[in-house]
């Protein structure tokens, strides 16, 4: 059997998708429609989408625990189902149910095996992992003992355990407090540093903007852009919010909503409107206390494809 | 292979993690001393009741236990999703269900090995100390258990728990009963009855093959070739359910 190409791109999809029979008639459910994309070699690339999205369907095909009813899914070039194509690939599954009869020393020893790691580096590689992710010091505590972060983490280092050129991860910072999550994204940088190729679902789309470089949303199983994060966000300021005090009772101006707060009057207008309510505040006699530009997010570019969705039915 | 013994290793310690294995074996000691009792009530049969009675018990507790580890390890793995990580690893999956598969006998092997023991001990105080029959006997009834591990783990491996626990159980029983069917048939005079009774006899497993108890009561131990024949039809049995079970396998979705 050969090798993966080295030179083919980590993850293609190519009109991908995936049903099942599902209920007492065995109804036909489509979970994945006609997907497409291509995630470079070194990104960071968010799969983005709203729960029962797809995300995780897709993610098990790249994995080759189910099978595709049309299309072709390629990892490394190969189809993900033959064992050779996953000695490059770790994977954190979104609900990491593992062995926890297992100390965490013997769960990552059995993955090393697993991922053809060499019984000389094997003890060397787990401790420098376990440091990693922060677990250092419970090497032989069983893993019915660890709490829903731990799991996560230990989860995470059984899915870098064989040095993985790329990394799938389902949903890695669902369920952790906020120093949790800190913690997985770093890791997820760090591994991009490392040359690595790291795929991420998340539908938490604020994670997602702090560091992917490339994205993808799927909404209800369609994909509906795919892209750098640059290129699909438009730079452009879309609102100005100016907010100014020590204004005259019953200040306003024309074109220009104002909301009070705080003995403040907050003004949110198109950014060519901005230099008109600014001059206003001043010629009035108030005082301008801040200028807040604001950009295209993530967030509106989702709900945005979310709702054209939902229009057309 | 390294990744077949370190699941095989993996299902071993899961088997001997679990709690009710050993109340299981807790029970076996306790119904052995209560044959111990018997067999001083009996008169003149210098231990040939513990040793009747236990390797009954022995052969009984031990299917019930191979049932229940070839089912359960199978059925949690999938309904638990923890074979996800593990299949995400360069691991084939007919070599995780022979890593499994493996892993079961060896702990059946160590159980019955375990259980012999302590019959051998029990009938050793009660009467004259078993000869090679009475380790022939028990080794054979782990030889059939590897057999029914393998039909467990084949129902397992595209039904739930409850149905392959059920299903693995009838098989045990029909399994000893195959002779008896073939037989029947015969006679009955029906040609629809022979042909079905014809076609279990062919299609299940003959466990009589492997009942050596009669031959340790009455210490007649088999000779080489009945041994190794008897041994060489378990593989066949097991290979075969295990191809099967593995052709179901690599087509399943685990979603």
């Amino acid at each position: 059997m050969n090798a993966p190409a080295p030179d083919a791109a980590p993850i293609r999809l190519e009109h991908v998708g995936k049903s099942f029979r599902q209920g007492f008639l065995m109804r036909r459910a489509e979970a994945v429609k006609d997907v497409s994309l291509e995630v470079p070699a070194g990104s960071l690339f968010g799969y983005l989408g709203h729960n029962g999205a797809g995300k995780t369907t897709t993610i098990k095909m790249l994995l080759g625990l189910i099978a595709p009813t049309k299309g072709a899914v390629r990892v490394w070039g190969r189809d993900p189902s033959e064992p050779v194509v996953r000695r490059r690939v770790g994977y954190l599954p979104e609900h990491p149910y593992f062995y926890d009869y297992l100390t965490a020393r013997e769960f990552l020893t059995f993955h090393a095996e697993l991922a053809g790691v060499p019984s000389k580096t094997r003890a060397g590689r787990i401790a420098e992992l376990l440091e990693w992710v922060h677990l250092k010091g419970v090497e032989d505590v069983a893993l019915s003992g660890f709490s829903k972060g731990m799991q996560q983490r230990i989860g995470l280092a059984q899915a870098l355990i064989g040095d993985p050129d790329l990394v799938i991860l389902d949903e890695p910072m669902s369920g952790l407090d906020p120093v949790g999550r800190k913690q997985v994204r770093d890791i997820m940088v760090e591994l991009k540093a490392r040359g690595k190729t790291v795929f991420f679902s998340t539908h938490i789309l604020g994670d997602a903007e702090m560091i992917c470089d490339q994205v993808a949303i799927l909404v209800r199983g369609e994909m509906r852009s795919t892209g750098r994060l640059a290129d699909l966000l438009s730079p452009r300021v879309t609102e100005v919010e100016v907010v100014a005090d020590a204004l005259p009772q019953g200040f306003a101006l024309d074109g220009a909503q104002a909301a009070p707060n705080d003995g403040r009057l907050h003004f949110r207008v198109p950014d060519d409107a901005a230099g008109r309510v600014i001059r206003g505040v001043l010629d009035a006699g108030g005082r301008v206390v801040s200028v807040t530009p604001f950009r295209e997010s993530l967030e509106s570019l989702f709900l945005h494809e979310l709702s054209a969705v939902e229009r057309a039915g | 292979m390294t990744r077949i013994l370190a699941i095989a290793a993996v299902t071993w310690r899961e088997a001997v993690r679990n709690r009710v294995l050993y109340s299981l074996l807790f029970f076996l000691v306790l119904l052995l001393a209560v044959s111990a009792v018997l067999d001083q009530m009996t008169m003149g049969q210098n231990g040939r009741v513990v040793l009747d009675l236990g390797l009954g018990l022995v052969h009984a507790f031990g299917a019930l236990i191979a049932i229940f580890l070839g089912v359960a390890v199978i059925s949690r793995e999938i309904s638990r999703k923890t074979l996800h990580v593990v299949l995400a690893k360069p691991v084939g999956r007919i070599a995780f269900l022979l890593g499994k598969y493996l892993g079961l006998v060896a702990t059946l092997g160590v159980i019955v090995a375990a259980m012999g023991a302590v019959l051998t001990g029990v009938a050793a105080v009660f009467g004259d100390l078993p000869g090679p029959a009475l380790i022939q006997a028990v080794g054979m009834i782990w030889v059939e258990l590897a057999v029914l591990t393998a039909v467990a783990v084949f129902f397992a491996a595209f039904t739930g728990p409850f149905l392959s626990g059920m299903f693995t159980l009838g098989v045990f029983v029909i399994g000893h009963l195959t002779p008896g069917l073939k037989s029947l048939g015969e006679r009955s005079g029906d040609a629809l009855v022979a042909v079905v009774s014809r076609g279990l006899y062919y299609a299940l497993p003959n466990l009589e093959t492997f009942d050596f108890k009669a031959r340790a009561l009455y210490q007649a131990p088999a000779t080489a070739a009945t041994t190794t024949l008897a041994v060489l039809y378990a593989a066949a049995c097991a290979a075969v359910l295990l191809a099967a079970a593995g052709l179901v396998f690599t087509r399943r979705d685990f979603r």
